[in-house]
């Protein structure tokens, strides 16, 4: 058996395998690493075929880029947020299956009948290596016959960093995240301010109130309105309802010392 | 420039010969660690805080999404930087005519990234 063939199986079967990886592994950073893996592999084969600037694109772009985006999310989303595959809604899974089904099918009928639709272009090898390689090959046809295509990326690249910014910038212009904004202070946060409760807390957590909760006219205020809430004294200006959010019962401070 | 028809073997020997050092070099190092380092792990070491009040919860640190605008630009950016390779390497060819090509290209993108900048996308805190 010649060589290239058999590094081609080699790769092609860790190719698989680390994809294969990526589905199984619970742990979701041990899935993008077997990403990393397979995209590496992918890169491998394009070398294979003769496809220098395409091997360096797959690597730059989804080794370097896609995947410090998908590891990312997963340092923002707590994994054990996640979740699981089989808590998946049933729709989800057969429709998963039958788009698998029918790639699958797709992919083993071009391998069996081994003809793929279309013309021969003129980028052959021999083309690609009389100017000198795939990347200037690749140059000359699209700083000359795609020009426009060419500046319409760069347009669909500005309206992506347009995008990326009003979509997922946290806070206007100028404005920095502060108690007074913020509508709860939270101790679970290491800087006091718990960005990720605006509006609704995760259960567990209970509120206590920071200031006067014995005092009977404000508890029977309190109960009278149905909101555990206090108000604070101090001037905010928004109106905001500000207090403290514990993750446990208050007993639990109490005991603290004791138990160790 | 005489064009060379190189072999796989050839071209592609070194940049495999540096992959296997590399991955050799870091499995030795983490096996020679695993080896001869004395490990002895405890709850108490594992413990995020060595000292102090228990923990109350599990202690994650929070990140800001800005992290996350951040990357997404670089994302961006760097598929501009793929463009500007083709470009490059045949530059002589194209002469003046490719030069603007390009510097419209990046200005178009030079005006998402003033945004960017005027938006406060690339500020850490």
């Amino acid at each position: 058996m010649p060589w290239d063939v058999l590094i081609f199986y080699l790769i092609a079967a860790v190719c698989v395998l680390s994809a294969a990886g990526v589905v199984v592994a619970r742990n979701p950073v041990h899935s993008a690493i077997f990403l990393v893996l397979c995209f590496v592999n992918i890169a491998a084969t394009f070398v294979m075929m003769g496809a220098e600037f395409l091997a360096v694109v797959q690597v730059i772009v989804y080794t370097g880029a896609i995947l410090v985006l998908v590891l990312f999310v997963l340092m923002l989303v707590n994994p054990d947020d996640l979740p699981e595959f089989h808590a998946a809604r049933p729709v989800q899974r057969y429709v998963g299956l039958l788009l698998g089904a029918i790639l699958l099918l797709e992919v083993g009928a071009a391998i069996v009948t081994r003809s793929v639709s279309g013309e021969q272009g003129t980028a052959t090898p021999d083309n690609i290596a009389a100017v000198g390689g795939n990347t200037q090959a690749l140059g000359r046809v699209l700083y000359s016959d795609y020009l426009l295509a060419f500046e319409v990326v760069s347009l669909v690249l500005l309206v992506g960093v347009v995008g990326a910014i009003v979509l997922a910038l946290p806070e206007r212009l100028g404005e920095r995240p502060s108690v007074a904004r913020r509508g709860s202070i939270s101790l679970s946060h290491p800087r006091g301010v718990d960005a990720a409760l605006p509006e609704g807390r995760p259960a567990g957590e209970t509120l206590i109130p920071t200031r006067h909760s014995t005092s009977p006219t404000r508890a029977s205020g309190a109960v009278a309105t149905g909101n555990d809430r206090e108000v604070s004294a101090g001037p905010t200006p928004t109106g905001v309802v500000r207090d403290l959010v514990m993750t446990r019962d208050a007993d639990a401070f109490g005991h603290m010392g004791d138990k160790r | 420039m005489p064009v060379e028809t190189q072999t796989l073997g050839e071209n592609w020997l070194v940049v495999g010969l540096m992959l296997v050092s590399a991955f050799s070099m870091g499995m030795l190092l983490l096996t020679l660690n695993k080896i001869m380092a004395p490990s002895k792990p405890s709850a108490a070491k594992a413990a995020p805080y060595e000292s102090g009040m228990p923990d109350i919860e599990p202690v994650r640190p929070s990140y800001s999404p800005r992290f996350y605008v951040v990357a997404m630009l670089f994302v961006i950016f760097d598929i501009e930087a793929i463009f500007i390779f083709p470009w490059a390497v045949i530059f002589d060819e194209l002469g003046t005519y490719g030069f603007v090509e390009m510097v419209s290209f990046i200005g178009l993108l030079f005006v998402g990234y003033i945004y960017a900048w005027k938006k406060g996308a690339l500020e850490w805190v």
